[in-house]
């Protein structure tokens, strides 16, 4: 029927329509889902650990796609194939035909019966009619393209927001998955490459020279960044090579294609990154795939954190907290630094930093960078005790792996405000006095223990139990003295003479307990002992403390002159430079004087309880009116008059020295008075050491004298000798000049650069001496240089330090080469002259041996009155008064004396004269020590507070070059030995 | 203490007026007297020396209507006022005086006279004066703390005038003036002594120019028997106004002492030695070191040593006393009339006692020997220190043994923390080293005892200080306290006004005294005195 054909013919094109229209859609779902699945994929690639994961995930991704796509497929032709649901496909606008349609479509395939043929036919017809009106293009509902949109769209964004992030990083998932997927090349029997050169360009900021390394294995070891060059010659012919590189443990490949240049010759570029493998793949004229089966390694030079080390003072080292702490530093770095800094931290606080040194922006990498760094704690301005933790970190300059900064180890420091500390071991010392009152008067209420010239009835004496109760009271006495003697040892602000009176003290008590009875007979014998000890051990207690709270004025005296230096100087600085931070600054030196002069007032009222005003003498010292200036001097500041500023502050300066020295009489007065015995036998220990060194030096210009005469003598007679021996020795000399300047001191550490220009320097006196005839003069030089040198060479044999740091060793094995040429020559010099000058005793005369018999025996005389001296004690009261270095130092002048005794004797009158001088030496030491053990610890005088804490060497700590061997001259100072420690663990750190 | 020194300088003016009197005298003796007014003023000076103050002033009456513009004459009219104790009108009439003499005819010793005239109008310009309870005497003092010196000086002033007017048969009609001082350099203001002089000397009162001169007792760290001084320079003003003079030193010391103490005492009899006295006494006796009575002149400040001086005043002091033993009360009545008319001193003792001076001299040994003197050991006669009172640290470093002064600075330690008993003991040991009578340790023994509310302790341990050294106010205090507490005030009372007598500024001595004294206006006067010396700032 025509109606129905014209039907099926609509149909057949609906059909065709709707199929493609729904495939087109199908197809733009799937490749959304496509696109974000292998996206996904190639995120996951580069951290698969091997590339069988990404295979995997990419088959079953392609399997899944491939069935899902299939399955829809059939799913849309089966509903492709039924008319019925076709012609549902028609839109909403085209109801009444779509009805029609499906009527006719359904009725034309009904059962006749159903239907009358001749309505079917008229609705075919109708049907048909319509239809040729239509294209089918414009009936169809298209298919909803929203789902695909939405993934494509997605697709798009990930895939742009993916690019924009790290589009190297997808290319090489790409490559990576690519090579997973791809089919293994055949691994060759035999190498196909040889001839592997490896040029290394490093990376900028290390600065190193490009290395080509011809010949090589290949196998490749850099520094992150270094872009290799790799060359080789292919063994066989190869139209395409690749530099496939993979991770540890079969990683993922990297293709990297490499250029194919004549005769086989392939090169390409290889950027190091991690440590991997690689491999050289080839495509051979033939187009097979071939593997190289060598395995090359790319193994990475790290890029190794800086080494920083610092030299400080000892771990809880106490300070105040005015002090300024010298540190020194060092930082070395395989490839250079950025920059190293200086950090501490106060407590818990977070902590600060500083830049010490900063590599400039243009300049070569520097390796090395040292110096010294002055730690102003003043700064801090800190009040009370705390504990300072301060390290230096050095960071280097990696732009690969960014910079890596390595610390050296913590240090700390306790900041001690020394006048709290003092005043709570003042405290022990009165919490002991009231102990020993209580003690004395319970000594003195026994019965047994009252004199029997008092007019009270004997009482029996005190039973057993009460006996072991004061034996008991007395040794926790002493158990706290024994404390208080470890305290006070502690405490910068007491000095060595009430240390050692305390230490006296605990011994006599120690010995006291020894003689304690064990029954009551001998106990009344006993406590009257005790109370003697009692009486005088507490009035000694009583004086020390008075005695400590007079100095403690002074102290503050001296600080209080200190801190108007400061000032003053700032006040210069203000006057050259003015600048808001520097009045600020001096405001508040301003307010830090005036709170120490009022601390200083009040702790003399303070004292008026304990003190009469004899040792006071309260009313000068406010009669100084001190506060009222400093009140003034803030008054002229504020109104910017710098003249009247600068005036008063003369002025102060002159009361500020007034006050200390009415202080010092203060302190003297009380001695004097209270503490009496002591100060006689001080000052007669005094009077004896300054005897002792009166005559000794009349002693020493005596035999100077006597020596002058005799050598003057000895040079006339070799008068007709002089110019050939001077002749022999000037070329020896200038030798020795020529062989120390070879040393090339500039080479060598700064300590052994001192000693060879010191010896350079007696090396061109001795000519001079030579030169002017004067054999005597030069003898003696030439024996010093002698000694010099043998010193020197010592030194520098001993001075192994260095011997892991390249290029140390040479310059220093050249330097002990030329040391002992000279050396040998001064010694021939020094023997030459010697000979050549006759004997002391062919020389002297009668009355200059006399005089010599006269010398021995007083300097033999001399040396035993020096052993009185070290017999000086200050009977029970201040124990022993020189203490241990006083007797070392004494031991040594009498053994020089006694050296000189037999010196003297022996007609050797120059060598006594050395040994006299000695002596004068060691006992000039021990004046300053007796002097010294009076005052309070350390930190006296102008900037006493201030002093700073130094390292040893601390001026080699300028800029490299050479960096260890700046740092080794610390080593090569004598350092204190609480700080040699700390430099051998620095330079352990450093030589690691 | 050692014997109060007295000056007797100023020795320059008389002798040059008894010069020009010697040549007045035989003058006089020619014809009526009708000199010129240089004349009669010399003599007017003369009558002053003489202590003749009525009669120089009816002479300068005439005198000055005749020729008032004549220096000598306005001078002398100035001496006569200076002697009354007018010193602004003798300023004033010297000044015209000097003024007047053109032709420096006036002698230096009158110009001294007058800068002691200046210096004194200056120094008492702001002086107080209260009159005594009888109105015999002016007493001038500073204002403030010394003002109240005066109510106890005229009292005692006073009883003493009465007792010396029948005893020696004087006493001065008109007031005589009494000045207190505030220190020894006014002393030398108001005098021709010089401060060096005072020093040296240990001068504290003068009786000069009709008038008593005596430093305040607040001058010195612990006082010094002022009462007695006072006392002892009033005796020298009747001896000096009746006897014009003439008596010689030793006898004017030795009579002075005899009478110093009658103004608290009616008791005819000598006053009892005192430990200092009788030791030096004794040890002079011992040794045949007496003084000789003309080493005294022209002054007991002018021997050696304080000793030498104070063995000189008990000399003539038990040379008196046993001139009343021997004679009975008149006895220096007698010898002081004798003198007055005409006689010398050793003619008056062989009118009044029969005896030469040999004879005098052996008599009087024979009378010391048996007046049973004894040393007493360890006896330092202490001296009078002038100067700040010295602080409890100078007190402590005075002890002469070292070991006595810890022991004392540990009593101290003790007795602040309340540890007394303690304290007690080494006080005590420290007493012990020194002998067992430093005023110092013991005092502070004594009051630590009081703390310990035991004063049978405290009397015991001062009884034997003072029975050395009687005159020190601070033991005496204490152990009147001591007294009181025990219940005994009669006792009380005597310590406590010895301690009056010597330091009368202390505010626990007239509370206590007010405790220890009966009802009556005394007490009260007392009371009044510790409230306001309690609450005055010192």
């Amino acid at each position: 029927m025509h109606s129905s054909s014209e039907i099926d013919r609509f149909i057949l094109r609906l059909r065709r329509r709707v199929r493609r229209a729904e495939s087109a859609a199908l197809l733009a779902l799937f490749a959304g889902a496509a696109a974000l699945t292998a996206l996904a994929l190639l995120a996951l690639t580069p951290a698969a650990e091997s590339a069988r994961g990404p295979q995997l995930a990419a088959l079953l991704a392609a399997a899944s796609w491939l069935l899902s796509l299939a399955w829809s497929w059939w799913r849309l032709r089966s509903r492709w194939r039924d008319p019925a649901r076709l012609v549902a496909r028609l839109g909403p606008q085209h109801r009444a035909l779509r009805s029609d349609l499906l009527s006719s479509v359904q009725l034309a395939g009904a059962a006749p019966s159903t239907c009358s043929p001749t309505l079917l036919a008229a609705l075919a017809r109708q049907t048909s009619e319509a239809l040729r009106q239509l294209p089918p293009a414009g009936v169809l509902t298209p298919p909803s393209w929203r789902p695909a949109a939405l993934l494509g769209g997605s697709a798009a964004l990930a895939w742009t927001a993916a690019l924009a992030w790290h589009p190297g990083y997808w290319a090489l998932a790409a490559r990576q998955l690519v090579d997973a997927v791809r089919a293994a090349p055949q691994v060759a029997r035999q190498p196909l490459v040889g001839a592997v050169v490896l040029e290394y360009r490093y990376p900028a900021y290390m600065g190193r020279a490009v290395v080509r390394v011809p010949d090589t294995t290949g196998d490749i070891t850099a520094p992150p960044g270094t872009q290799v060059l790799v060359r080789a010659t292919s063994t066989v012919p190869v139209s395409h090579a690749d530099l496939v590189v993979s991770g540890g443990d079969g990683g993922l490949a990297l293709r990297q294609p490499l250029g194919v240049g004549p005769h086989g010759v392939l090169s390409g570029v290889l950027t190091v990154g991690d440590a991997a493998r690689y491999h050289f793949e080839l495509l051979t004229g033939g187009a097979r795939a071939l593997r190289d089966p060598i395995e090359r390694r790319i193994e990475i030079e790290p890029d190794l954190g800086p080494k920083v080390a610092l030299v400080g003072p000892p771990n809880d080292t106490a300070v105040n907290a005015r002090q300024q702490i010298e540190l020194g530093f060092g930082a070395e770095d395989d490839w250079g630094l950025s920059q190293v800094r200086f950090v501490y931290r106060i407590d818990t606080q977070p902590p600060t930093s500083r830049t010490l040194w900063q590599h400039p922006v243009i300049g070569a990498p520097a390796r090395y960078a040292s110096g010294t760094h002055v730690w102003d704690l003043g700064a801090l301005e800190l009040a009370g005790t705390f504990t300072l933790r301060y390290w230096i970190e050095a960071t280097d300059n990696d732009v690969i792996h960014g910079p890596t900064s390595t610390r050296s180890s913590v240090q700390r420091l306790t900041i001690v405000n020394r006048e709290q500390q003092h005043a709570q071991t003042l405290g022990q010392q009165r919490q002991l006095l009231e102990q020993a009152l209580t003690l004395l008067a319970e000594h003195l209420l026994l019965p047994s223990s009252r004199p029997r010239s008092l007019r009270h009835p004997p009482a029996p004496a005190p039973g057993g139990s009460r006996l072991a109760a004061l034996l008991e009271q007395q040794t926790r006495w002493v158990a706290a003295l024994r404390a208080l003697n470890q305290q006070l040892r502690r405490d910068p602000l007491v000095s060595a003479v009430v240390i050692r009176s305390v230490a006296a003290l605990v011994e006599r008590w120690h010995a006291l307990l020894r003689s304690a009875p064990t029954g009551t007979a001998a106990a009344p014998s006993y406590y009257r002992r005790s109370i003697v000890a009692l009486e005088r051990d507490t009035l000694l207690l009583a004086d020390l403390i008075d005695e400590q709270q007079l100095q403690t004025l002074g102290v503050t005296a001296r600080e209080l002159q200190s801190d108007r230096a400061r000032l003053a100087t700032l006040i210069a600085r203000w006057r050259e430079a003015p600048s808001p931070a520097l009045r600020a600054r001096i405001l508040r030196e301003m307010e830090r004087l005036g709170q120490r002069a009022t601390q200083l007032m009040q702790a003399t009222n303070r004292l008026h309880a304990t003190l009469p005003d004899e040792y006071l003498n309260a009313s000068a010292v406010e009669g100084l009116a001190v506060g009222r200036d400093l009140e003034q001097l803030r008054r002229l500041f504020h109104a910017r008059q710098l003249g009247g500023v600068e005036a008063l502050m003369a002025q102060l300066d002159g009361k500020l020295d007034q006050l200390q020295r009415l202080l010092d009489a203060n302190v003297e007065q009380f001695r004097s008075a209270r503490l009496d015995e002591r100060e006689r036998v001080w000052h007669a220990a005094l009077g004896t050491l300054h005897e002792l060194q009166r005559q000794q030096q009349q002693l020493a210009g005596a035999t100077e004298s006597l020596v002058r005469s005799y050598r003057q003598r000895g040079a006339q007679l070799l008068e007709d000798r002089l110019a050939g021996l001077v002749a022999r020795q000037q070329p020896r000399a200038e030798q020795v000049q020529r062989h120390l300047r070879t040393t090339a001191p500039q080479r060598l550490a700064s300590y052994h650069r001192e000693e060879i220009e010191r010896t350079l320097r007696w090396t061109g006196w001795l000519q001079e001496r030579l030169a002017a005839h004067d054999l005597d003069q030069a003898a003696q030089l030439a024996q010093r240089l002698a000694d010099g040198l043998e010193q020197v060479g010592a030194d520098l044999r001993e001075d192994t330090l260095g011997d892991d740091v390249p290029g140390w060793r040479e310059p220093q094995d050249r330097a002990i080469a030329h040391v002992e040429r000279a050396l040998g020559l001064a010694q021939q010099i020094a023997e030459d002259l010697e000979q050549a000058l006759p004997r002391p005793s062919t020389l002297l005369r009668e009355p200059e041996r006399r005089q010599l018999r006269e010398l021995t025996q007083q300097q033999r005389g001399l040396a035993k009155q020096a052993a009185g001296l070290e017999r000086t004690r200050d009977g029970d009261v201040a124990g022993d008064l020189l203490g241990e270095r006083g007797r070392e130092l004494l031991g040594q002048a009498r053994r020089m004396m006694r050296d000189a005794t037999g010196q003297l004797g022996g007609l050797e009158p120059q060598r006594a004269h050395s040994a006299q001088q000695g002596a004068l030496q060691q006992l000039a030491e021990l004046q300053l020590l007796l002097e010294q053990s009076r005052r309070p610890g350390p930190a006296e005088g102008a900037g006493g507070e201030r002093e700073r804490v130094a390292i040893p060497g601390a001026e080699s700590f300028a800029p490299p070059p050479a960096f260890r061997r700046e740092l080794l001259d610390a080593m090569a100072e004598s350092a204190p030995s609480s700080y040699a420690q700390q430099v051998k663990q620095y330079y352990r750190e450093l030589v690691r | 203490m050692s014997d109060r020194r007295r000056g007797r300088s100023g020795w320059l003016l008389p002798c040059w007026l008894l010069l020009h009197g010697v040549a007045l005298a035989r003058l006089a003796q020619a014809g009526p007297s009708s000199g010129s007014p240089a004349q009669r003023a010399l003599e007017i000076e003369f009558l002053l020396a003489q202590w003749q103050i009525e009669a120089a002033e009816a002479a300068l009456e005439p005198l000055l209507a005749r020729a008032p513009q004549q220096p000598e004459v306005l001078a002398a009219a100035a001496s006569v006022r200076f002697h009354r104790g007018d010193h602004e009108a003798a300023v004033s009439l010297f000044e015209r005086a000097l003024a007047a003499d053109t032709r420096h005819l006036l002698p230096a010793p009158l110009r001294e006279l007058a800068g002691v005239a200046r210096s004194t109008a200056e120094l008492v310009r702001s002086f107080v004066s209260t009159r005594s309870p009888g109105g015999h005497f002016v007493i001038r003092t500073s204002r403030g703390r010394d003002q109240l010196l005066a109510p106890f000086a005229g009292e005692a002033l006073e009883a003493l005038r009465g007792r010396l007017a029948r005893d020696l048969g004087f006493a001065p009609d008109e007031p005589i003036v009494v000045e207190f001082y505030g220190a020894p350099d006014d002393l030398a203001r108001a005098s021709p002594l010089t401060v060096d002089e005072i020093r040296r000397s240990g001068t504290i009162a003068i009786c000069k120019y009709n008038r008593l001169m005596v430093v305040s007792p607040a001058a010195f760290p612990r006082g010094y028997p002022w009462l007695d001084t006072l006392s002892h320079e009033y005796v020298h003003l009747v001896l000096s106004r009746r006897a014009r003079n003439q008596l010689p030193i030793w006898l004017q010391e030795g009579l002075a002492k005899l009478f110093e103490t009658r103004w608290r005492t009616d008791d005819a009899a000598p006053p009892p030695l005192s430990a200092v006295q009788e030791h030096l006494l004794d040890q002079a006796l011992a040794r045949h070191r007496l003084i000789g009575w003309g080493q005294m002149h022209p002054s007991m400040a002018k021997l050696p040593t304080q000793q030498a001086t104070a063995l000189a005043f008990a000399q003539a002091q038990t040379a008196m006393s046993f001139l009343v033993a021997r004679e009975g009360p008149t006895a220096p009545r007698r010898l002081v009339e004798a003198i007055a008319d005409g006689a010398d001193a050793w003619e008056a003792i062989g009118l009044v006692a029969g005896l030469d001076r040999r004879a005098f001299d052996r008599a009087w040994r024979q009378y010391l020997t048996r007046l049973g003197l004894r040393p007493y050991p360890g006896l330092v006669p202490p001296a009078l220190s002038f100067g700040p009172e010295p602080s409890h640290e100078q007190q402590i470093r005075a002890l002469r043994a070292r070991r006595a002064q810890d022991l004392f600075r540990l009593a101290d330690m003790l007795r602040q923390r309340g540890q007394r008993a303690a304290a007690v003991v080494e006080y005590r040991k420290a007493l012990a080293l020194l002998g067992g009578r430093d005023p110092f340790v013991a005092n502070a023994l004594a009051r630590t005892y009081l703390e310990l509310d035991a004063p049978e302790q405290a009397i015991e341990s001062l009884t034997p200080l003072l029975a050395y050294y009687p005159e020190l106010a601070g033991p005496q205090t204490t152990i009147g306290v001591a007294y009181l507490r025990t219940g005994d005030h009669q006792a009380a009372a005597s310590h406590l006004e010895v301690a009056l007598r010597v330091n009368p500024f202390a505010p626990e001595l007239h509370c206590s005294l007010t405790q220890a004294l009966p009802r009556g206006p005394r007490r009260e006067r007392h009371a009044r005195l510790c409230q306001q010396l309690t609450h005055q700032p010192r």
